[in-house]
């Protein structure tokens, strides 16, 4: 039986080479760690192939006025194109260009950015623009994609754009995490009341599955906090057993 | 230990496979190189063909610039 990490990176992988996850295979056998070894040179090799014209698209989008370059982007560029150039353009300009796309479209391009410049690309936009993409990708239900880009979010940013996103869709996104380390870190700059919602709607939906992947990586602090959380909504006994056992 | 699988994937990805790979059977690490080669043409194909797309609708005033810049 294939884990949670596993079929996450399956279907990671999936989308990477544009096949559906029963075309991978043998590859199910293989451990998650593995799997996001294979993932990450995968990545890799799609990120450099053909780099230097993506580069040159790049360099060109920066003669043309934010505008225009935006609706040509969104009109002819496929996201994952898209994503490749934002990747090699400036903050600044990658910020411009980005509070200039739709949300939906921000929203299909974020699961396409190179993990290694994501971070500092999302750092650069506005947190209303991610919390936009955020809240497409939670109506589409595509989780994994909203747990790839949350992952990448600069932690300031997290609680604001997260504001937007229902406490089950939260839950189910932390299902997706492939890191339950920033999993933890995340939730961990969450309010107190964010964390009553989540543990309530864990509790009424019976979902704790996600929130018990950070337990263990969550300081004490945290651990105190989501305690007293529990404690507001009588739910103590149970979340003091989970905090016990983790 | 090489083998035509492994050896034909070292070659899709440009890097040793990651270690683990070679549990698969040769003939799925084959099958696995035709698909990274092939989701590496089509982002190939899908680039030459947006950027035709794009040249087309780029503001007359800029287009021999913008040209230049992506290497037509």
């Amino acid at each position: 039986m294939t884990t949670l990490e596993q079929q996450g990176e399956l279907v990671r992988i999936a989308r990477l080479l544009r096949v559906d996850v029963a075309r991978l295979g043998d590859l199910a056998e293989l451990s998650a760690a593995t799997l996001r070894a294979f993932r990450d040179q995968v990545t890799e090799r799609l990120f450099e192939a053909d780099r230097s014209q993506v580069a040159g698209i790049a360099a060109a989008t920066g003669l043309l006025p934010g505008g225009i370059a935006a609706r040509i982007a969104e009109a002819v560029f496929p996201a994952s194109l898209a994503a490749r150039v934002a990747g090699l353009l400036g903050t600044d300009q990658a910020a411009d260009l980005a509070g200039r796309l739709s949300p939906a479209y921000l929203a299909e391009l974020a699961p396409h950015l190179d993990p290694r410049e994501a971070g500092s690309l999302l750092a650069g936009l506005p947190t209303e623009v991610v919390a936009a993409a955020a809240r497409h990708l939670a109506d589409a239900g595509d989780y994994l994609a909203m747990a790839d880009l949350v992952a990448e979010m600069p932690l300031p940013m997290v609680a604001a754009a997260l504001e937007v996103i229902d406490d089950v869709t939260v839950l189910r996104t932390a299902l997706c995490f492939t890191e339950p380390a920033r999993l933890a870190e995340v939730v961990e700059v969450l309010p107190d009341v964010r964390l009553e919602g989540l543990l309530r709607a864990a509790s009424v939906e019976d979902a704790w599955a996600g929130l018990l992947r950070a337990l263990p990586h969550l300081t004490d602090e945290a651990r105190e906090r989501l305690a007293a959380s529990a404690e507001t909504l009588g739910d103590g006994l149970l979340i003091e057993g989970l905090l016990a056992a983790s | 230990m090489s083998t035509p699988g492994l050896d034909a994937l070292g070659t899709a990805l440009h890097a040793t496979p990651a270690p683990g790979l070679e549990e698969l059977p040769d003939e799925q690490l084959a099958d696995l190189a035709l698909l990274v080669t092939t989701a590496e043409e089509t982002q190939r194909l899908e680039l030459h063909a947006s950027l035709d797309e794009a040249l087309g609708v780029v503001p007359r005033p800029v287009r021999a610039a913008v040209r230049r810049a992506v290497g037509l």
